[in-house]
C-alpha cells in the first residue's frame, strides 16, 4: 500500500468483516433494526410508515448530494482565497458556529411560537442567536490573532 | 438439443448412416457463424466490464485522492464514532425510559423515588441529542470520503455493512431532526405522531449502530489501544478512508484541533440550552426552548386552558369531582368540599418530555388519604379523567398502585402558595412523584378506582 506519493506504508489493521465478531453483532443489528421496521409498521395511523421513511431516506440523500458536497465547496474556497494563517480560525467559526445555526434555526424561524402560550418559545431567538455567534467570532478572532502572530515569527 | 442427438431415433436406438437427416451445409455454417460470434460477444462484454472497472477505479481514485485533508483520517473516524456511539447509547436508554415512562407497559413504571429521576433521565436524553449535532455532523464530514470507495462491494460481509448504512446515518439524521423540531414545537414537517415515529426510528438507528460497531470493531480497538497510533497518524490510505495529507495543506486545524472545535460547539450548545432544565445554567440559556421561570406563577405551561377548551367547564359554580369505581363509598366533592379537607404539602418538579423542568411547592389533598375515605383497597390502580374531551390525547392517565398509596401523590389545589392557575389545572390537578409531565392530568373532573 502507497500514499499518492507513492511511499511504502503501513498496512492498516485488518478490518473486522467476516470475523465471528461481525456476524453476531450484524446478526444482532438487523434484528434491531427489524424491530424499528416492524413497530413502524405496526402503527400504521400514527407513525405513517411511508412519511417516515421518505424523511429518512430523504435526509441521507440530502446529507450526501447537498450539506457534504456544499461545505467541501467552501472548505476548497475558503483554503483557495484565505491566507494559511487564517484557516484555522475560520474552520473553528464555521464548525463552531454551524453547529449552533442547524440547532437554532427552528427556533429562530418561530415555527413553533404560540400567541396563547407566553411560555413556549420566550426568547427572541435570532437576538439569541446573534449573541451566541458574537461570542464565537470573537473566540476565532483570538485564534485567528495568535495564528497570525504564529505566521509571523515563522516568518521573521 | 445438441447436434450429437442426430440420428438418435426416440427410443434412443442409433439409425443407419443412409437414415439419417442430411443437415445442409448453409445451417451448419450459419451455426458456427453464431457460436463464433457468440464467443466474441462474450468476450467484448468481459474486456468491456473489465474497462469500466478500472476506468471506475481509477476515476474512484482521483476523487479520494483529492482528500488530502488530514481531517479525513481512520483515527479521527474512529475517535468520532467511539464519541457518537456513548453519546448515542446515552440517548438511546435515556429514551426508552422516557418513552416507557410515557406510555407505561403493564411491566413497566418509574420508581417513585427518587423523584427526580424522570427529570435527570429525560434531560440527559435532551441535552445529549442536543449535543449530537456536531458530533453526528463532524462523523459525517470526516468519513466522506468513504462514498467513493472501491470497488462499491466486495463481499457479502462488506454489503451488509454497508446497507447498514443507511438505517445508520438516515436514522441518526431523523432522530437529530425531529428531535430538535419536536423542542421547538414544530410540528408541521413531521406528518406522524412524533412519539411513535422517534421511538421506533432509535431501534432502526442502534441497529445500524450495533452492525457498524461489528465491522470497525478490530479498527477501534486498536485505535483506542494506540496500536494503530503510529500507523494512521502516519497518512494511510486503506481502502476504506482515505488520508494522503500534504505537508503544504498543514496550515487547518489537525486532528486534536478539530476534535476540540467540535467538542467546542457541542460545549456552547450544552450551556446556551441546559438552564432549561440545570437551574444554576438558567441566565445562559439564551437557546433553550423554554425558561422555567417564564410563566403563569412563574411555571411554564405545555397545554393552556384556552388551547384544551375548557374555560367554561372549569370555572363554572356547578364544578365537582367525582371520585368512584371500585370502592365502598363513592361519592362526588365539591371546590369547598376539597379545601376543607385536610391539605399536604409538597416540593415536586415538574418535567415535560421536550426537555425542560422545574421544581414548585404545591399543595392539596393527599391521594392515598381520599382513596382511604372512599373505601378504595390498599394498592388500587387509579384513573384520573380530565374535563377535557377524551379524544384528546392525555386528557386522562393511570397511576399505577405505588404511586397511588404514596402520601406526596397530590389532587393539587395550590401552586406556590397561590390558587392554582386555570392554565395550570384550576379547580385541581394531578401531581405526582417522578412522572412524565402529560401524564400530570389537569382539570381533573374523575377519579376511578380500578
Amino acid at each position: 500500500m502507497s500514499d499518492e506519493a507513492g511511499h511504502q506504508t503501513e498496512e492498516t489493521p485488518s478490518s473486522a468483516e467476516g470475523s465471528a465478531a461481525f456476524w453476531a453483532l450484524a446478526a444482532i443489528g438487523w434484528t434491531v433494526i427489524g424491530v424499528g421496521l416492524f413497530g413502524v409498521f405496526d402503527h400504521p395511523r400514527s407513525a405513517n410508515a411511508f412519511k417516515v421513511f421518505r424523511l429518512l431516506v430523504g435526509l441521507n440523500v440530502v446529507n450526501d448530494a447537498v450539506v457534504i458536497p456544499t461545505l467541501l465547496l467552501l472548505a476548497f474556497l475558503v483554503r483557495r482565497l484565505a491566507p494559511n494563517w487564517l484557516m484555522m480560525p475560520v474552520q473553528v467559526w464555521f464548525i463552531m458556529a454551524g453547529a449552533v445555526a442547524v440547532y437554532a434555526y427552528p427556533l429562530v424561524g418561530d415555527f413553533g411560537r404560540s400567541k396563547t402560550n407566553p411560555s413556549i418559545l420566550p426568547h427572541n431567538y435570532a437576538h439569541s442567536l446573534l449573541i451566541v455567534l458574537g461570542c464565537i467570532t470573537a473566540f476565532s478572532a483570538l485564534v485567528a490573532w495568535r495564528s497570525w502572530r504564529r505566521a509571523r515569527l515563522t516568518q521573521g | 438439443m445438441g447436434e450429437e442427438d442426430d440420428g438418435v431415433d426416440e427410443s434412443g436406438t442409433a439409425l443407419a448412416p443412409d437414415l439419417q437427416p442430411a443437415k445442409p451445409e448453409a445451417v451448419r455454417r450459419a451455426l458456427a457463424r453464431a457460436g463464433h460470434i457468440g464467443t466474441n460477444l462474450r468476450a467484448s462484454v468481459r474486456r468491456l466490464m473489465a474497462a469500466l472497472a478500472a476506468r471506475g477505479e481509477h476515476e474512484v481514485s482521483r476523487i479520494r485522492a483529492r482528500f488530502h485533508s488530514p481531517l479525513h483520517s481512520e483515527w479521527l473516524a474512529a475517535v468520532m464514532g467511539i464519541t457518537l456511539g456513548v453519546s448515542f447509547t446515552v440517548c438511546f436508554v435515556t429514551g426508552m425510559v422516557d418513552y416507557l415512562a410515557q406510555h407505561s407497559p403493564s411491566w413497566f413504571h418509574l420508581p417513585v423515588h427518587p423523584v427526580n429521576f424522570f427529570r435527570v433521565t429525560e434531560g440527559v436524553h435532551v441535552l445529549t441529542g442536543i449535543i449530537a449535532i456536531p458530533l453526528v455532523l463532524a462523523k459525517l464530514w470526516v468519513v466522506y470520503p468513504n462514498f467513493f470507495a472501491y470497488p462499491p462491494v466486495r463481499s457479502v460481509a462488506h454489503a451488509l455493512e454497508r446497507i447498514s448504512l443507511v438505517p445508520l446515518v438516515g436514522g441518526a439524521l431523523f432522530e437529530l431532526a425531529t428531535g430538535i423540531a419536536n423542542i421547538a414545537y414544530w410540528y408541521s414537517p413531521m406528518p406522524f405522531n412524533f412519539t411513535v415515529a422517534h421511538f421506533y426510528v432509535a431501534w432502526i438507528t442502534i441497529g445500524g449502530l450495533i452492525v457498524h460497531i461489528g465491522a470497525k470493531l478490530s479498527l477501534t480497538r486498536d485505535v483506542v489501544s494506540g496500536r494503530h497510533g503510529r500507523a494512521a497518524k502516519g497518512m494511510v490510505t486503506n481502502t476504506e478512508v482515505i488520508v494522503a495529507a500534504k505537508p503544504a495543506v498543514a496550515a487547518g486545524l489537525d486532528r486534536r484541533g478539530f476534535l476540540a472545535a467540535v467538542g467546542g460547539g457541542a460545549g456552547v450548545l450544552l450551556l446556551t440550552v441546559a438552564g432549561e432544565t440545570v437551574a444554576p445554567l438558567r441566565d445562559l440559556a439564551l437557546l433553550a426552548p423554554r425558561n422555567p421561570t417564564v410563566g403563569p406563577q412563574s411555571l411554564p405551561v405545555n397545554k393552556t386552558a384556552h388551547g384544551a377548551g375548557v374555560i367554561e367547564q372549569a370555572m363554572s359554580a356547578d364544578y365537582r369531582l367525582v371520585v368512584g369505581g371500585k370502592c365502598r363509598h363513592p361519592r362526588s366533592f365539591s371546590l369547598d368540599e376539597l379545601r376543607s379537607l385536610p391539605q399536604r404539602g409538597a416540593g415536586l418538579p415538574i418535567e415535560c418530555v421536550e426537555g425542560w423542568s422545574a421544581a414548585a411547592a404545591w399543595r392539596g389533598v393527599s391521594l392515598p388519604m381520599l382513596l382511604e375515605m372512599v373505601g378504595a383497597p390498599k394498592g388500587s390502580k387509579v384513573m384520573v379523567q380530565s374535563i377535557e374531551s377524551e379524544s384528546q390525547l392525555y386528557s386522562n392517565s393511570v397511576i399505577d398502585p405505588e404511586h397511588a398509596a404514596d402520601p406526596d401523590t397530590l389532587l393539587a389545589l395550590e401552586l406556590n402558595g397561590e390558587v392554582l392557575d386555570l392554565d395550570h389545572g384550576f379547580p385541581i390537578r394531578l401531581i405526582a412523584p417522578d412522572r412524565p409531565g402529560v401524564l400530570q392530568t389537569k382539570w381533573l373532573r374523575q377519579v376511578t378506582v380500578l
